[in-house]
């Protein structure tokens, strides 16, 4: 009688999470909102193709993070999850496949803006870095990735979209009061923290590598910052793998 | 030999703790057993635990006690039987921006079933015509006519219906009703929850009731109804007749109560004897329904409030190889 198979594979179930977020309205709107954003900044007055690059890193982890959020949080809130757990139990390996699909979308969404964005001066961009753009390209790409997969680890903590996007609009309110009363705090506390640390690197290295280096230059500083995002991103992720794993689904 | 339950639930409770640290029993002590091929109905009015227990079996939510599918540990085996186990679970929804077969393909792929399987449960459940319309469009007869085809995807050994006719109209409930017995028929075990009690009398073989988290009776669906069908009885002719036919009737063995302009017919013969003892008493029947038998009595009695298990009339219960059956708990 039964024509399922008892233990569908990986594959199958990263495929269907894969077309599920992507065909998401959230997802491709978003996509395209932050393709225009990208756009303006780009004919206006941004010149810089290093600037570029962070343009499209900054609305991209924006991007990463919203489409996450809209993902997990949407499905816990709606009672589609409920659904989907009825048919795979395991829980761990919806969730292994579900933040694999945010990852790959979100890869491949920012990689096509920035390609789209720098496609025209992108002999500019090579010439001014060296052998250094592939490491840039890989922190424009990994900032977006580590943002969806704590935005994933958020919703999935906090049970729904909107107050995922509280936590995220919470967390800024509160650096930047922070940063009012105790200035400088901002960039030492918090996984944005890396983040700035990212596009300070970039920036010193951008200027570093046109023979123009800022006082205090150290172009390992990105390394690091990298690392550092690394780390809270993998701490934000368990604390949302473990939460969506031992969660009551309605 | 194969287990003969195909769900067997013993003693499942679960608390809520609040912020404040107070607990609140949400379930106390749910018993149920499913026998194999059969319609099994999960009675109890609102909050009595029936969605709990179902979403517990479905691995859902935690719950302590013992729960067994086709004798697999759940929720720790539940993945070994998932692929023989359909349920539509209280309101399930499915992403509103997707259409009906986009949302079923998602499924099927997910399980690496072929898309023919689609188009066979949208036919089963009526929806081909709104299959390619956004869920969000959806009417709830139409949401729920979804859940149920996504559980009929697998062709599940076991299928589990909570709640299956909200939002369905009368046509709509006949066609759960047809489709349910249907799949009884082809072998499969049923497990319904509904607070339908005409319709699971027309259904079920079996039946548990719950209340206040607790199973406070268990049995087939004739020890539960006292295995005595109840008609409603008009006449086509003056009040006179009635009498006249309280009489004929209660002579033949049955017993007869005058409700309104009716009589209410109680008795072990079917419906056709009373219209041929009629007919044969030169009294021609106007129509002749079946009413509620003694499933409605029993389960307003079980769940009236302020009953506790140990306060409950004696219902004779009997059967059958449930090892709770035959007793109110």
């Amino acid at each position: 009688m039964t024509t399922a198979s008892p233990h569908p594979s990986f594959l199958r179930l990263f495929r269907a999470e894969l077309d599920r977020h992507a065909r998401r309205r959230s997802t491709w709107v978003g996509a395209l909102i932050m393709l225009a954003l990208c756009m303006v900044a780009r004919f206006d007055g941004y010149t810089d193709a290093f600037d570029h690059l962070l343009i499209c890193t900054t609305f991209g982890a924006m991007w990463g993070y919203l489409t996450a959020v809209a993902n997990v949080g949407g499905d816990i809130r709606s009672g589609a999850l409920g659904t989907w757990l009825t048919f795979h139990p395991r829980r761990q390996r919806v969730w292994w496949a579900r933040l694999l699909a945010i990852i790959v979308t979100t890869a491949i969404g920012v990689l096509a803006t920035i390609l789209l964005i720098t496609s025209t001066h992108l002999p500019a961009v090579v010439t001014s870095t060296g052998h250094g753009l592939g490491w840039l390209f890989l922190v424009a790409l990994l900032t977006p990735v580590c943002a969806a997969v704590m935005g994933a680890a958020t919703a999935a903590l906090c049970g729904s979209t909107l107050s995922a996007l509280g936590v995220a609009a919470g967390y800024l309110t509160l650096l930047f009061v922070s940063n009012i009363l105790i200035p400088g705090l901002s960039s030492t506390w918090g996984p944005i923290a890396p983040i700035g640390d990212l596009f300070d690197g970039i920036n010193n290295y951008n200027s570093y590598s046109r023979g123009h280096p800022d006082s205090g230059t150290s172009y390992d500083l990105p390394f690091w910052a990298m690392i550092r995002l690394l780390i809270w991103t993998l701490a934000i992720g368990t604390v949302g793998t473990l939460r969506w794993s031992r969660r009551d689904v309605d | 030999m194969l287990p003969e339950m195909a769900v067997e639930v013993d003693q499942l409770n679960k608390s809520f703790t609040t912020w404040w640290g107070r607990t609140t029993p949400s379930l106390i002590s749910i018993d149920l057993h499913v026998r194999r091929g059969t319609v099994h109905g999960f009675l109890g009015p609102n909050g009595a635990g029936k969605s709990t227990t179902i979403r517990a079996l479905m691995g859902l939510t935690r719950c302590n006690g013992r729960m067994r599918v086709f004798g697999h540990e759940v929720p720790e085996h539940l993945p070994r039987v998932i692929h023989r186990v359909g349920a539509i679970v209280e309101r399930p929804r499915f992403p509103t921006e997707f259409s009906g077969y986009r949302n079923l393909r998602h499924l099927a792929g997910s399980l690496g079933l072929p898309n023919r399987e689609i188009g066979r449960v949208l036919d089963i459940c009526d929806l081909n015509s709104a299959a390619h319309i956004r869920y969000g469009a959806y009417s709830l007869g139409m949401k729920q006519r979804l859940a149920i085809a996504a559980a009929l995807l697998t062709e599940p050994d076991l299928i589990i219906l909570d709640e299956p006719t909200n939002g369905l109209d009368p046509q709509g409930i006949r066609h759960m009703r047809q489709l349910t017995r249907r799949l009884a028929d082809e072998g499969r075990t049923v497990l319904i929850s509904t607070h339908l009690l005409a319709e699971v009398e027309q259904i079920a073989d079996d039946i548990t009731i719950v209340n206040g988290g607790r199973t406070v009776a268990a049995g087939s669906l004739d020890a539960f109804a006292g295995g005595r069908q109840r008609w409603r009885l008009t006449l086509a002719a003056h009040e006179a007749s009635a009498s006249v036919a309280q009489q004929t009737l209660q002579q033949r063995g049955w017993q007869v109560v005058p409700e309104g302009g009716a009589l209410i017919v109680l008795g072990d013969e079917p419906g056709y004897a009373i219209t041929q003892t009629l007919t044969a008493a030169g009294l021609w029947v106007e129509s002749l329904t079946p009413v509620s038998t003694g499933l409605e009595e029993t389960f307003l009695q079980l769940t009236a409030p302020g009953v506790r298990p140990g306060e409950l009339p004696p219902t004779p219960i009997t059967s059958s190889t449930n090892p709770h059956h035959g007793s109110l708990r």
